[in-house]
């Protein structure tokens, strides 16, 4: 996609209001996002490891990609404001909790995907009050790009998915931008997209390598398991097949 | 068409928001105003979690060289050819401790003329092929292929690397690709194996994508295993006691005897220490209903079919 044409009015207001600050270079931040409090003994009555799990795992391997600063949260402090306040000034975004291809508050056939915000330390999740809708992402995010986006949750790597546009991800595996989103088609296991996600983090930090490359690679390792056969595990990606998923 | 942004250039992390608002951003020509932004916060704090060493785990890589594992370097080259991948230019070799997926295997990959893998061959430490990947497949890649023809195209693929492909498999599209997934299912004493398969990918084109062969060891049979009575009363309990008090209740669902592998899915004491064998256990579905379905669809729940103990278990959120 054509790039817009720019006013590079923001680097010199920045260069001429902030005395003091060191200049040193570039920083392309990311923000990791999990929902723990859903999956917790007070709320589910036993305690779900793999939250943290992928939490860590995303936080370390989006570090090692070069977002910086990263910012985002596991816990009471993932709320809708608090991402809504903050992806604006992200380039890779990653969020780990239940979601799903919502309707459209304008009604059906219409869908507006989403996921929940973690319910807090005194809350458990409540669809109605937790839900972070891709209309509300788009409104946050104006149209500006994003290079790697992860939704680790049910459903938006399906089709219908609306989460990508909230990004400006268009849903073609031939973009030229520097992009590209991951997330699964189906239902899937916790278990199977801490594999998954492992795999794919392994190829691509383990050297020169494509976003594509690596999810090809975690796609055809299997050991992946689904809770019924209507729900085979599945992740599905859009963007560049050429862009290595760093920060630029 | 994308509005720009630029990064952040030389702020420090307490810079504070109003020069986030004023680095962060880049304006499209005609497009916004800055009066119109909304105002970035400062950086939520980050919680600390309880850390898996897996989830972090460094790679360690020693290359490999054809001189010093020509027998490596040779099954590559056999593998590669019965799956009908495209020699490259040069070929590489590592050996791989992947603290990720904890896991050691040896790798040799293809490389196309910019040094780019076109695909990759992982043979385990008992030189068992455990991964065979090709990369060059155009994503956009026309043809259509037959679910027939798919799986006849991979069980030959496997009779190429010398996998066996007993049974009949599961032919499936790959939503993904346009492809076809070709999957058999592992089983021992008439009992699934979970997640262990070997699993033929095949692009849109019907050519091979990848092959994969996924296999744990496994723990004798009990010699007297739980009746499925007594590991639905197990799951009763537990349930029970989850669920009390907490505005939700449950339904258990389908359940049937698999071999799994014990895991830290309930208990954050045995992370990292996830290994083999695997166990004939009970693996009961539990669908949470009232306030925990809201963000809980699923719970997975592994009694050992010896013990009666609750080994493990998974999550669908």
């Amino acid at each position: 996609m054509k790039r817009a044409k720019v006013l590079l009015v923001s680097a010199l207001l920045a260069t001429s209001s902030l005395s003091g600050v060191a200049q040193n270079a570039a920083a392309y931040g990311g923000a990791v996002w999990t929902n723990s409090d859903s999956f917790t003994t007070r709320c589910l009555g036993v305690s779900d490891t793999y939250p943290s799990q992928m939490y860590s795992l995303a936080k370390a391997q989006f570090a090692a990609l070069g977002y910086s600063p990263l910012k985002g949260a596991i816990g009471s402090s993932f709320t809708r404001s608090a991402f809504l306040n903050e992806v604006l000034s992200d380039w890779g975004v990653y969020v780990h909790s239940h979601g799903d291809n919502y309707y459209a508050a304008s009604g059906r056939p219409a869908i507006d995907s989403a996921f929940l915000q973690d319910p807090g330390s005194t809350a458990c999740s409540d669809k109605n009050r937790d839900i972070v809708r891709s209309s509300a992402i788009k409104a946050a995010t104006w149209t500006t790009p994003y290079n790697l986006v992860i939704m680790s949750t049910c459903y938006l790597g399906s089709s219908s998915s609306t989460m990508p546009a909230a990004f400006s991800i268009e849903k073609v595996k031939n973009s030229s931008d520097r992009e590209f989103y991951l997330g699964y088609v189906y239902s899937t296991y916790d278990s199977a997209q801490l594999r998954f996600e492992k795999a794919f983090w392994s190829y691509l930090n383990g050297g020169a390598r494509t976003a594509l490359q690596a999810y090809t690679y975690a796609s055809s390792i299997g050991g992946y398991s689904s809770p019924d056969s209507a729900d085979p595990f599945q992740a599905n990606w859009w963007g560049n097949p050429n862009f290595n998923g760093r920060p630029a | 068409m994308k509005t720009v942004k630029q990064p952040l250039i030389g702020i420090a992390k307490t810079a504070g928001p109003a020069a986030l608002v004023i680095a962060g951003l880049i304006f499209s020509a005609g497009q916004m105003s800055a009066a119109g932004h909304p105002t970035p916060k400062a950086t939520s704090e980050l919680q600390e979690a309880p850390i898996a060493q897996s989830a972090v785990g460094a790679i360690h890589e020693t290359p490999l060289l054809a001189d010093d594992r020509p027998d490596v370097f040779a099954r590559e080259d056999t593998a590669r050819a019965a799956l009908g991948f495209t020699k490259g230019a040069k070929r590489s070799g590592r050996h791989v401790h992947d603290g990720l997926q904890a896991s050691d295997y040896d790798e040799i990959s293809e490389l196309d003329a910019k040094g780019q893998p076109s695909s990759l061959v992982q043979f385990d430490t008992k030189g068992d092929l455990v991964a065979a990947v090709r990369f060059d497949i155009p994503v956009s890649s026309s043809g259509v292929v037959s679910a027939d023809s798919a799986t006849k195209t991979a069980r030959k693929s496997l009779q190429g690397v010398g996998l066996a492909s007993d049974g009949n498999p599961q032919t499936r599209r790959d939503d993904a690709s346009g492809g076809w997934a070709v999957q058999w299912q592992r089983t021992s004493a008439g009992h699934t194996v979970r997640g262990d398969e070997t699993l033929v990918r095949l692009g849109a084109d019907g050519r091979i994508q990848s092959v994969a062969a996924v296999q744990h060891g496994l723990a004798a049979v009990p010699a007297s295993p739980l009746a499925q009575a007594d590991a639905r009363a197990v799951v009763a309990r537990q349930c029970d006691a989850w669920f009390s008090g907490k505005g939700s209740g449950y339904n258990v669902g389908a359940m049937d005897l698999q071999w799994v592998g014990p895991n830290a899915a309930f208990d954050g004491m045995k992370l990292d220490s996830e290994s083999d064998p695997y166990r004939l256990a009970w693996v009961v579905n539990v669908v949470p209903t009232g306030a925990a379905a809201d963000s809980t669809r699923l719970v997975t729940l592994f009694v050992d079919a010896g013990s009666g103990a609750v080994i493990g278990g998974d999550v669908v959120e």
